[in-house]
């Protein structure tokens, strides 16, 4: 895909969900994403990864607040099961948040942390299974749940239940499961779209605002700001786009072994360039970018909501930091430089 | 799928199997080359001078690898070169000899030197034999280098040359010096009025003078000139026009691996003493710093790739080096705070003995070949353009 692509799917996506908040999932805006081939960016029958992390990056960037990122990744596994119709209103809930089982079709016990699931039609979660796991939809209508809601604005339920149906997706090696993974790639690559965005605020406002009579990008110590913030914003679309295409190059069963180097990375630069985005864009901005009337805190939230979902710095560091020591000191080189997929 | 922000850009680059190829010949040759080599010393990296190591290397053809073949290269492409450069680099090898020829001397003189400089000094370049240093920064002039003083007065048949150069890395080693000097006195513009010279630093009226660095090594100097004559012919480009060749200079120089790999032999350190089964502490510690390696990769190895295709990635080199020279310095920090590694310069174990060479080198990775300070200037005024 081009530039030009990514910047299409942008604006398409803009046109769709438009400058207001859209927080009714059921709203027809469902009907247009799928119209518009956003909801399920793929061509049926070759799902490749990289087709859907531009609508993925591009929810970041326009601060969405409808589950659109998790539904082109469910649609990606949902592919990987041999099922390639568009879905529609798909979660992904984190495995670290999952406890349930399932006996003869039906699942019980309990999530954490459910991404909208007032409006998700189905819920996928990933189960242990001998020395794999196994994906799961769940049908989750008529479940009470526990109403939460994160820093980015964004429901995140609790739910018990005891008996509800569940179909089973597909199987997955490694230590975690086709889910873990691509649900780490997807906040990164949702983060990586809200990051480079809050760049983009940052240079139009220290270009426009003037005190001491200069425009704020005349002043060193602003430039400083800005270039570091540059800096960690270019790093994080670098790591998700290498990311993405390790995942294009592996199967939903082969996403640990494939990308899982490349994804751990990606969200580990997510959780930095967070922390960085968040510090310097809101300084650049002053009082004005803490304002709700600002659209800054809908980027800034968002960021400090994903980057502990679907695994956090410490879980990645830890994961890759084992693999690492496992292979020893003279394996590093060749991990480091090998080609993905390899 | 190509992502850029405000102008930025770092599509993920593949090499092609020929430089896998290349790859396991270098490596094969470094693991013999450098057998008897001390962690210690590996430590050193770029900035370890040894003769005979940057012969051999030239002898496998893999000095000046973008260099024209009848000028000694092998008309590789950006990408065999960067395979190279990361090898050697990890490995830890002694290129400090030929590094700054190959990476910006020869360059400089393929783009703006005459057939002649080129016919004289390319192919010793290759060869591993011409070592070449740098001649810009001077006792007044450092980040504002626009204000160099050392002047060239035009004689017959050429320049006398006047002034002080300083910080050169390897002065009191190298042969040549491709040195910035005014050769108009007060020009209407201060960035006007530069140029260069290729000067042979073992003529009358120089003297070369080493400085020790904060370790303790003779690891760069100060070259006096006084009245020292220097030929016509090594005026490099046109008079007047060194500002702009240097800042091409410059980018060259910010565009490599040795920009995020210089501490790299403490990681290797710190994955060693970690044990294949570390606490979760350690073990997140070490994954932090290999994600962020390994994300510094693929940036620069994505500005080799843009490198090759002809596009200006002056700024995507700037973000990296910025960036890498960050990681680079936040290594010896992580060995302290992961394990309480003491720094050592002798006695000790070589993990201490690496790290102590590290401490003490790595406050110069964020001034060398452009402060942090100006870098990060550069960036925001590219990105407010």
């Amino acid at each position: 895909m081009s530039r030009d692509t990514a910047a299409l799917v942008e604006r398409s996506l803009q046109a769709v969900i438009g400058d207001e908040v859209v927080d009714d999932a059921r709203r027809p805006v469902w009907d247009r994403l799928i119209e518009e081939g956003l909801a399920h960016p793929f061509q049926s029958g070759a799902e490749v990864w990289s087709d859907g992390a531009d609508v993925v990056r591009a929810s970041g960037s326009l601060a969405v607040t409808i589950p659109l990122a998790d539904n082109v990744a469910a649609s990606w596994l949902y592919a990987q099961g041999g099922r390639h119709e568009p879905v529609r209103r798909m979660g992904l809930v984190d495995p670290r948040h999952t406890a349930v089982q399932v006996r003869n079709g039906l699942a019980e016990g309990h999530l954490r942390q459910v991404p909208h699931a007032a409006v998700s039609s189905l819920l996928l979660v990933e189960c242990p299974e001998g020395d794999g796991h196994v994906l799961w939809a769940l049908e989750l209508q008529g479940v009470r749940a526990e109403v939460g809601t994160n820093v980015g604005g964004e429901p995140r339920d609790e739910l018990r239940f005891d008996a509800v149906p569940a179909t089973r997706i597909l199987r997955s090696q490694g230590q975690w499961g086709a889910l873990a993974w691509l649900g780490a790639l997807t906040r990164a690559t949702q983060m990586a779209g809200c990051a480079s965005r809050a760049l983009t605020l940052c240079l139009e406002h220290v270009s426009t605002r003037e005190q001491f009579g200069r425009p704020l990008s005349r002043f060193q110590a602003v430039q400083q700001q800005l270039a570091e913030l540059a800096c960690e914003v270019a790093a994080l679309d670098s790591a998700v786009g290498v990311a993405a295409r390790a995942a294009d190059i592996a199967s939903a069963s082969t996403l640990e072994s494939r990308a899982g180097h490349a994804i751990a990375c990606a969200k580990l630069q997510a959780g930095r360039t967070a922390s960085t985005t968040v510090r310097i864009a809101h300084q650049l901005h002053g009082a004005m970018g803490f304002t709700r009337e600002h659209s800054l805190h809908g980027l800034t939230r968002k960021l400090m909501a994903y980057r502990s979902e679907h695994g956090s710095e410490r879980d990645w560091a830890a994961w890759l930091g084992h693999r690492s020591c496992r292979a020893g000191a003279d394996a590093l080189w060749h991990e480091l430089s090998r080609p993905p997929g390899d | 799928m190509l992502w850029h922000v405000a102008r930025l850009s770092f599509d993920p680059a593949q090499l092609p199997p020929e430089c896998e190829q290349l790859r396991t010949r270098v490596r094969q040759f470094l693991t013999e080359a450098l057998a008897d080599r001390p962690a210690e010393a590996r430590a050193l990296s770029w900035t370890a001078f040894d003769a005979d190591f940057s012969r051999a290397l030239g002898e496998q053809g893999w000095i000046g690898i973008t260099y024209p073949k009848e000028l000694g290269g092998q008309d590789g492409s950006y990408l065999e070169r960067y395979v190279v450069f990361e090898e050697v680099l990890a490995a830890g090898a002694p290129v400090a000899a030929h590094w700054i020829g190959d990476r910006q001397s020869g360059p400089l003189l393929l783009r703006y030197g005459s057939d002649a400089l080129q016919r004289q000094f390319v192919p010793a370049i290759a060869r591993g034999e011409a070592h070449f240093c740098i001649g810009m920064s001077e006792p007044d002039s450092g980040s504002d280098l626009a204000s160099v003083r050392t002047f060239a007065t035009r004689v017959d048949g050429g320049f006398r040359v006047s002034g002080t150069k300083l910080w050169s890395t390897h002065v009191t080693r190298c042969q040549h010096m491709i040195a910035l000097v005014r050769t108009e006195r007060d020009p209407a513009r201060r960035h006007d009025g530069l140029s260069q010279l290729l000067i042979d630093l073992d003529g009358p009226g120089i003297e070369v003078r080493p400085i020790l660095d904060m370790a303790g090594h003779e690891h760069f100097g100060e070259v006096h000139f006084d009245e020292a004559f220097v030929p016509e012919e090594r005026l490099i480009g046109r008079p007047g026009e060194g500002w702009r060749q240097v800042m091409a200079e410059l980018a060259f120089e910010r565009s490599g691996p040795e920009r995020i790999l210089s501490s790299f032999q403490l990681l290797l350190q710190l994955v060693r003493l970690a044990g294949p089964n570390p606490d979760d502490e350690l073990a997140r510690g070490i994954g932090d710093l290999v994600a962020r390696l390994s994300t510094l990769r693929s940036m620069s190895l994505s500005v080799a790739a843009r490198l090759q295709a002809g596009e200006d990635v002056a700024l995507e080199a700037s973000v990296v080096k910025d960036l890498g020279t960050g990681f680079e310095q936040s290594l010896p920090d992580a060995a302290h705070h992961l394990l309480g590694l003491p720094a050592m310069t002798e006695g000790g174990d070589s993990a201490m003995r690496v790290h102590g060479a590290l401490s003490q080198l790595a406050p110069s990775f964020s001034l060398r070949g452009g402060t942090r300070e100006i870098l990060r200037g550069i960036i925001a005024k590219e990105l407010l353009r």
